[in-house]
């Protein structure tokens, strides 16, 4: 379906994408996850045809794309970051009008915009100026309008920032099921949650780089870290520490403020062994938690960097 | 047509303001063609007939040839010569003015000697009035006589050239003053500015946005036809507002403006800052970040324009100074060419060349803010 290959852009000496590589097939959804400045929105930009790029090539539905390539951008349907709708239309006539520019046909227009406000459940607010929606509604509509011509690729730029969880879910359901009634989806995003989630096939971008690629099970197997086990309100010693520095499978260890973060390679029994040793050593403590590697996690061993920074 | 249909979608959610101008300019229109009929007294000559009582003390020949020519001018009363009844006559003002004959007038009116004497209302200057008319007919009865005419030819005489009139050449039809339909078009650089300039300014500035910009740029609609479908919206939203304009003014005027022989180019000139018009929109929606920031961008410079401009004040009363400054306005142009059709009913040749110069300017000032608004484009682009 998409065909990055060696892209490269650079915006005067800096080099936002570098050879960067990448491969979206039909029926995926695709997360494209990285920090702030990592190079997301530039590939999507360029992927569109909105930024000219230095090198490589991309294909969409086997075309090279090019900004008169009308063809292949009929078939696309964008969604971006911020809210980008006429704040004088209503929400049928915002809808209407970003059909418009893909369906000429009155009634197929038609049908289409209230199979996009039904999908989207703004069926009570079609009147409504988007300045009178809350945020959430507000997200919907903006989907709506990217959806609404029923586009094979769907991309979608960080679609649900600033909005609260209820609205959160109804879009990632929303998501989905777009995606079941066959469309292709790049899902952008730094909440590691939701790619989880909702992404079949996820790519970490930094400094204009994938720099891995895969399923959730994929990348979760590419790192060290297999279990972390956090220990609260426990009092060691820096002999006790460096004790349990030495248990089978255990490569680190921290201690600030009373918790204990002991990360473990992937084994079995790793949360037993480290509660025999504080029993044996008569250590007392309160909660303890065991966690599964996150893509946070990932993220943070790949890159050396917090997601969200 | 989905980018064209916008553009009017929008307008149409404007119609409200729209009205609102249209409602100002008649209100205003109508106020100043009252005020301007009021005032039409002060600056047009009209024939004036005093009231005067005559008393004939020399009750002579002569005496009352002058009599005789006095009442062609004035409304005359023959009276006796009586104080107490003189008085009281004035008192009640039942006479403007009282003109003593005395004993003798006829003997010293050869000899350049002969005058009467004259009482009027205190504060009233029509005795000068009066007086030269008298002195008028004294010294030309005496030239006549010496020239050898009888004293009944030269009454005639001077009754004769006192009938011959002087006629004044109405060049501009309305008897020098401004046709009422040029107040109107007087109006227009204001309310062409306010409504285009906030309407397609708020639209410009929506399509502008930067991710509607990227939505629409990402679409199915190539670049040149939104372009097309952008500069045809502009075009029929101005040509709307003007012909509404022009349709309001022949409502208004319409009589006085078909039968004025300079109909086209009030209309020409109308339609000029029309244009003028939907580049200074253009640029406003560029400038703008948020619609919000439209109304206050367009509403000091149609304000400022249109006082400098002489929309609102003519541009006669502004300074010299002001005047000079006032030509690197567009607007004043406009004035100037529509003071200057309202100067003829039908405009000589050689004026011509001066209004199509005028509109012109207008036509220089367009492209200029066209320019200027492409820069300004381009530069925003650059910085993101």
């Amino acid at each position: 379906m998409v065909k990055v290959e060696s892209l490269v852009k650079r915006y005067g000496n800096l080099v936002a994408l570098d050879h960067l590589n990448l491969e979206i097939n039909e029926g995926e959804i695709f997360g494209l996850l990285g920090p702030n400045g990592s190079g997301k929105t530039t590939t999507i930009s360029c992927m569109l045809a909105l930024l000219k790029y230095d090198k490589g090539n991309i294909e969409i539905l086997g075309e090279k794309i090019r900004p008169d390539n009308y063809n292949v951008k009929r078939q696309i349907g964008i969604v971006p970051q911020n809210i980008a709708v006429f704040d004088e239309l209503s929400v049928y006539e915002n809808i209407d009008y970003f059909c418009g520019l893909y369906i000429k046909n009155k009634a197929e227009k038609k049908k289409l915009n209230n199979e996009a406000i039904e999908f989207t459940g703004l069926e009570k607010y079609t009147k409504m100026r988007p300045k009178q929606l809350s945020g959430g509604l507000l997200r919907r509509l903006n989907i709506a309008c990217g959806i609404v011509h029923k586009p094979k690729l769907v991309i979608m730029d960080e679609p649900t920032v600033a909005v609260d969880p209820q609205s959160r879910n109804k879009i990632l359901e929303g998501i989905q099921e777009l995606n079941k009634n066959g469309s292709t989806i790049i899902y952008t995003s730094h909440y590691m949650e939701e790619v989880e989630q909702i992404c079949t096939r996820i790519a970490i971008i930094d400094g204009g780089r994938c720099i891995a690629e895969g399923t959730k099970e994929e990348l979760k197997s590419m790192i060290k870290t297999g279990e972390t086990i956090t220990v609260e309100n426990i009092f060691i010693s820096e002999t006790q520490l460096s004790e349990i520095n030495t248990i089978q499978n255990v490569f680190e260890v921290q201690y600030i403020d009373n918790i204990l973060v002991v990360r473990c390679s992937s084994a079995k029994h790793n949360l037993v062994k480290l509660m025999n040793y504080l029993q044996d050593n008569d250590i007392t403590f309160g909660r303890v938690f065991s966690e599964l590697p996150t893509l946070n996690d990932v993220f943070l061993e790949i890159t050396g960097k917090k997601l969200r920074d | 047509m989905t980018v064209f249909n916008c553009y009017m979608k929008i307008t149409r959610k404007n119609i409200g303001m729209i009205i609102m101008y249209f409602g100002i300019f008649i209100g205003i229109s109508i106020a100043m063609l009252y005020a301007t009929k009021e005032s039409e007294s002060e600056n047009t000559f009209m024939d004036a007939k005093l009231s005067a009582g005559i008393v004939d003390n020399d009750k002579s020949e002569i005496s009352k040839y002058m009599i005789e020519y006095l009442s062609k001018l004035h409304n005359v009363e023959i009276m006796e010569d009586d104080t107490s009844v003189l008085q009281e006559k004035m008192y009640y003002n039942k006479e403007d003015i009282i003109i003593q004959i005395p004993k003798g007038f006829s003997d010293n009116f050869l000899t350049g000697g002969a005058s009467v004497s004259v009482t009027q209302q205190p504060g009233q200057f029509s005795y000068m009035y009066i007086e030269s008319q008298i002195n008028d007919f004294i010294n030309r009865m005496v030239k006549y006589n010496l020239a050898g005419y009888a004293m009944d030819e030269c009454f005639q005489k001077v009754s004769d050239i006192k009938e011959s009139k002087t006629s004044l050449m109405d060049i501009n039809g309305n008897g020098g003053q401004m046709p009422d339909f040029a107040y109107l078009f007087q109006f227009f650089p204001y309310i062409s500015i306010a409504i285009l300039g906030q309407v397609l300014g708020i639209i410009v500035c929506s399509f502008r946005k930067r991710e509607v910009k990227n939505r629409i740029a990402a679409s199915a609609v190539p670049l040149y036809r939104q372009s097309l479908e952008s500069f045809l919206a502009f075009i029929v939203i101005g040509v709307l507002v003007w012909a509404g304009f022009v349709a309001m003014v022949f409502a208004l005027r319409g009589d006085e403006l078909i039968n004025n022989g300079n109909m086209v180019y009030y209309i020409l000139n109308s339609f000029v800052v029309m244009i003028l018009s939907l580049s200074i929109a253009f640029l406003a929606g560029t400038l703008a970040k948020k619609s919000e920031m439209v109304n206050m961008i367009i509403t000091p410079i149609s304000l400022f324009m249109s006082f400098l401009g002489g929309v609102f004040v003519p541009l006669s009363f502004l300074n010299s100074t002001v005047r000079k400054a006032a030509k690197f306005i567009p607007v004043y142009w406009y004035e100037e060419i529509n003071n200057k059709l309202s100067e003829y009913a039908e405009i000589p040749k050689d004026v011509i060349k001066e209004v199509l110069g005028g509109m012109g300017i207008q036509v220089l000032f367009t492209i200029m803010f066209i320019a200027v608004t492409l820069a300004i484009s381009r530069y925003q682009r650059q910085e993101k």
